[in-house]
């Protein structure tokens, strides 16, 4: 056992913590991360999101569908704060609306092609071979289509909507995880350490589990994050060509599709759609940042 | 190597043709008939099926994919079902705008990305490091369009300097007036990914062991920079590169829709709204060959620079 885990869970000198969250709140990586303010402020603003996405029918101003048809493409004003869309909606409520798209396209989509793509990136790196060949062709010619261009193909053949968009996004993104889980286990495998093990007699399966996937799980850890980022763009471009989230529901994606049609009447809706966008993309890259500069410190400046 | 570079190049073949059937069946799971697309909700069934009969529809779907591939094969895509002209003409047509799009986009983003990233990477936690990573941050953050819009909304319909629909005018300097605010948009998104890769890349040599002896036994700094450390920096940064034309030619379909540029992506865009299946599928190809052939030349490119990958 000792031979492997070049990174420990790391608690630190002397203090036995009690259970695993505090082992976990006060290991190293996490006190780094604490101190860094940019990261400490994207989890803050995540958690409001995610809050305004719950709580939105008792903080928009208006029903987001409502149609106020004589104030239509109005700038923002006292009535309605960030002005309204080409229908007269409220464009603050169809913002707070749209975080739910948002944040469930986001999450859902990496949730599903981060497993995915560890389990089949880590098997086909570790065992190399015929298994590897055949998962890396076919990786390279899923990763020889863009992520939009593939997300649009799926959305193209599933139809538009929100379930067919987390699918989508999801299979955009798979060959990335793989690629991620298949690069560093493919050099582990090399490593003395894995090698020790093989000579000890350590089962194939136990190596993977217990000494290949802690030594990945940062960078996957990392790019998760980062990839909520990505996902939550890609989402937003889908949703801009008209083949996201579909209309009446609101989406940030598909606001800024009005906005763009909208520009010369009201500049506004685009530009704040496009807001909530980046500063939530924002925030997820931040936090993304902040982990891997928490957990690698050798690459802190 | 040679071997190895054969292998790779051969192996564009049967890449290209899985593409190709994952294109085709994708494209057939596809819900909605292109022949009742076409005719609109008011056609008959006995125009539908006419038509039907006509594009070739109405035989068993293996014999259509084998002739697609066949034609593939020969650059032919059929015709387009919107407009009847050969897909491979409408294809050629759009793509030198898309490759003067990406072109400057791609030159934009290197001639930005790679010098900043070495800047904040030479010189850490410096005024320009921090508002360099600042900067590429929110670059990055912003959805590709986005930069766009608001470049759109600056220069062209605040300031009037760009035209709001980008056509591209004759002459050098018509194309360049015309291609300037969407290189631009596409550019510096580009150049945050570049800048980034570069500067965290060129960070973690400088790390290491043989830099600290480059400087101990007296190598000048700059040499140690630009000679020792940056040459072993780019390797990692080759193969992103890759990914990042591949980011960018998927990108020129957004900033097409948004400068209401002409291109593949808008060509694109408009088939997939319009079901016009053969151009779907010739212009996933074109998109789909340009990167798996960028993709090699990476990897080719990758084992050359560095000795130390084996690929057996």
């Amino acid at each position: 056992m000792a031979v492997g885990t070049q990174r420990s869970t790391a608690n630190d000198t002397g203090t036995r913590p009690t259970n695993t969250l505090s082992a976990v709140w006060n290991s190293r990586w996490m006190r780094r991360f604490r101190r860094d303010r940019m990261a400490v402020g994207g989890i803050i603003f995540v958690v409001l999101l995610i809050l305004v996405a719950v709580f939105a029918p008792w903080l928009a101003p208006y029903d987001p569908a409502e149609q106020h048809i004589i104030y239509r493409l109005r700038g923002p004003s006292e009535m309605f704060r960030l002005g309204t869309d080409e229908f007269g909606r409220d464009v603050l409520s169809r913002l707070i609306y749209g975080s739910r798209a948002s944040l469930v396209v986001g999450l859902a989509s990496v949730f599903l092609a981060g497993i995915l793509g560890t389990v089949i990136g880590g098997v086909s790196g570790y065992l190399g071979g015929r298994v590897d060949q055949i998962i890396s062709s076919v990786t390279n010619i899923l990763m020889s289509f863009p992520s939009l261009l593939l997300g649009l193909m799926v959305v193209v053949a599933l139809g538009p909507g929100t379930t067919n968009v987390v699918i989508a996004v999801a299979l955009s993104l798979l060959p990335n995880f793989i690629r991620l889980a298949r690069g560093p286990v493919l050099a582990l495998r090399e490593k003395e350490f894995v090698q020790a093990c093989r000579a000890i007699g350590v089962s194939e399966a136990r190596i993977i589990l217990r000494h290949i996937i802690p030594n990945i799980l940062g960078p996957i850890s990392v790019m998760s994050t980062l990839w909520i980022a990505t996902a939550i763009r890609t989402e937003a471009s889908l949703s801009f060509l008209g083949l996201g989230v579909q209309p009446p529901t609101p989406s940030w994606g598909n606001m800024i599709r009005s906005g763009v049609n909208n520009i010369l009447s009201n500049p506004w809706l685009a530009v704040f759609s496009g807001l909530a966008i980046t500063v939530t993309v924002l925030a997820f890259n931040v936090i993304g940042d902040g982990l891997r500069d928490a957990l690698d410190p050798k690459q802190r400046p | 190597m040679k071997a190895y570079i054969t292998r790779r190049l051969l192996s564009i073949i049967p890449t290209l043709l899985i593409v190709g059937s994952i294109v085709f069946f994708v494209m057939r799971m596809a819900s909605g008939d292109p022949a009742t697309a076409m005719l609109g909700a008011s056609a008959t069934a006995e125009s539908i099926a006419r038509l039907r009969e006509q594009l070739g529809l109405d035989r068993p779907l293996a014999v259509q994919y084998v002739d697609f591939l066949l034609n593939a094969l020969r650059g032919d895509f059929g015709r387009s079902y919107a407009t009847g002209r050969p897909v491979a003409e409408q294809i050629f047509a759009a793509f030198p705008d898309t490759l003067e799009l990406v072109f400057w986009g791609m030159l934009v983003g290197t001639l930005i990305g790679v010098p900043t990233g070495i800047i904040a990477a030479v010189r850490p936690n410096s005024i320009f490091d921090y508002a360099s990573r600042v900067v590429a941050l929110l670059g990055l953050s912003m959805p590709p369009f986005y930069l766009g819009i608001l470049l759109l909304l600056l220069f062209a319909v605040n300031l009037g300097w760009f035209p709001v629909i980008s056509t591209p005018q004759p002459g050098f300097f018509g194309r360049l007036h015309a291609v300037f605010l969407p290189a631009l948009s596409l550019g510096l998104v580009q150049a945050s990914f570049i800048m980034r890769s570069v500067r965290s890349s060129l960070l973690e040599v400088l790390q290491e062991d043989y830099i600290r002896t480059a400087h101990a036994k007296g190598v000048p700094p700059a040499r140690v920079h630009y000679w020792h450390a940056l040459r072993n920096a780019l390797i990692p940064v080759i193969t992103v590169f890759g990914l990042y034309l591949g980011t960018l030619l998927a990108g020129t379909v957004l900033t097409e829709t948004v400068f209401n540029r002409p291109g593949m992506g808008r060509l694109l865009v408009g088939a997939i709204q319009q079901r016009d299946y053969p151009v779907i599928q010739g212009g996933l190809m074109i998109y789909a060959a340009l990167i798996v052939v960028v993709n090699t030349a990476v990897d080719i490119l990758y084992g050359l620079v560095d000795p130390t990958i084996r690929y057996d």
